[in-house]
């Protein structure tokens, strides 16, 4: 893995408060990243330590056996849930959950010339969405604008831009300031999942194209 | 009152008995409480989210690995994540949190600030070594639970501001914990 999310994006999901999207295709990349493990763990500890000495009143107590009466409730009538992820397949963990396991199984629409899109939703209670693209060989990924940061995973096949080139598992982390235009790299189509804060809107090349600006 | 220590964890993880529990309880319940509200919860949130804390550390003690970070930092990812769910209701999927994924994966992190005796007391220096600027920052991200562009709106900064104070801290927080190993 060469290109991670920005410290303060791995400090932010260590303190809880990215986007449940952002949190999303972090915890994506970080699956199979030492690298920001550690940097997620360093954080983990500060809220720790946070959580631990930051406390007002250090005598006071809470009710156990209330506690206790609540626990023996809840075995009673539940079961706990555990997650299945196939650790083997292309789709990181975090994302199964959305778009199963197979890669080949997104229902893909048709965007642009050489590029298809998917639109995934990921909450029920807010318009919290993932956008996957599925970009052609020398193809430019389009422009687009947003307001607030961005972050792009790519999870088959490649592209680079003006910081370098982005395989399978890297992040692309680019805040509204930044000046990107990245063209797939690979022989093989590129296929790569987007989170924004707020809409994305495509710029140029649809815009043209439609004559008017594309809201995905 | 008894003390929260690795033998103490490690004899709950083994033997799942009340009585270790009831000094992890008494340890953690209050903080945990503490923190959430001020995060801005209520009483009552509060205690919701610090009763399904303390109930996921029940059921998933098993899950704790020692080797990958402090009994602390697990308990607080369990009290964070419940906070995103519970607090912020911005899904109605649970978070998947990288402790459930790491272990099923199992591998190794090989983290070295998890090596040291007594990371709990150099974190806590480490944090008291921040400059106040980036302390700040940490803590209005950390304990508020406030998001970076939230933070920029509270102290009147630009958030490409907040970004450099929140990667500066980090970085003075790598090098202090290193320096305090010695
Ligand atoms: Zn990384």
């Amino acid at each position: 893995m060469k290109q991670h999310p920005d410290l303060s994006t791995l400090m932010s999901y260590s303190s809880g408060t990215l986007s449940l999207a952002f949190s999303t295709l972090v915890t994506s990349h970080i699956e199979n990243c030492d690298h920001c493990k550690e940097i997620v763990q360093i954080g983990n500890e500060l809220g720790a330590s946070m959580m631990e000495n930051d406390i007002e009143n250090k005598d006071k107590t809470e009710d156990f056996n209330e506690f206790l009466n609540k626990l023996n409730n809840k075995n009673n009538n539940s079961e706990i849930k555990e997650i299945d992820f196939d650790l083997n397949s292309e789709v990181p963990a975090s994302l199964q959950r959305y778009i199963g396991t197979d890669l080949d199984e997104i229902q893909w629409s048709f965007f642009a010339p050489g590029i298809q899109k998917s639109q995934v939703k990921i909450s029920d209670k807010s318009n919290c969405h993932l956008t996957f693209l599925k970009i052609k060989p020398n193809k430019k990924i389009p422009e687009h604008g947003h307001k607030g940061g961005e972050l792009t995973l790519v999870l088959k096949g490649a592209f680079e831009d003006a910081n370098g080139t982005y395989a399978a598992g890297d992040i692309a982390d680019h805040d509204t300031s930044t000046h990107h235009e990245p063209v797939v790299s690979s022989k093989e189509d590129c296929i790569c999942v987007i989170a924004t804060d707020g809409p994305m809107v495509f710029k140029s090349m649809i815009a043209n194209m439609y004559q008017s600006i594309v809201r995905i | 009152m008894l003390e929260v220590n690795k033998d103490l964890v490690k004899k709950f993880q083994a033997e799942k008995n009340t009585k270790d529990f009831e000094v992890i309880f008494n340890y953690f319940a209050p903080r945990i409480k503490s923190l959430l509200m001020k995060s801005g919860a209520d009483g009552a949130q509060a205690e919701d989210i610090m009763h399904d804390t303390m109930i996921n550390i029940w059921e998933k003690i098993h899950m704790y690995n020692p080797d990958k970070g402090s009994f602390s930092s697990w308990v607080y990812t369990i009290a964070r994540n419940n906070r995103i769910d519970l607090l912020r209701k911005k899904s109605s999927q649970p978070y998947t949190d990288i402790s459930e994924v790491e272990i099923a994966s199992d591998n190794e992190s090989g983290l070295e600030i998890v090596e040291q005796k007594s990371i709990s007391a150099r974190v806590k220096k480490a944090i008291e070594l921040l400059p106040l600027k980036q302390r700040k920052v940490i803590e209005l991200s950390f304990v508020n639970d406030l998001t970076q562009e939230e933070i920029a709106g509270e102290l009147n900064i630009p958030i490409g501001t907040v970004k450099s104070r929140m990667r500066l801290a980090y970085q003075k927080m790598k090098h202090n914990l290193k320096e305090l190993q010695a």
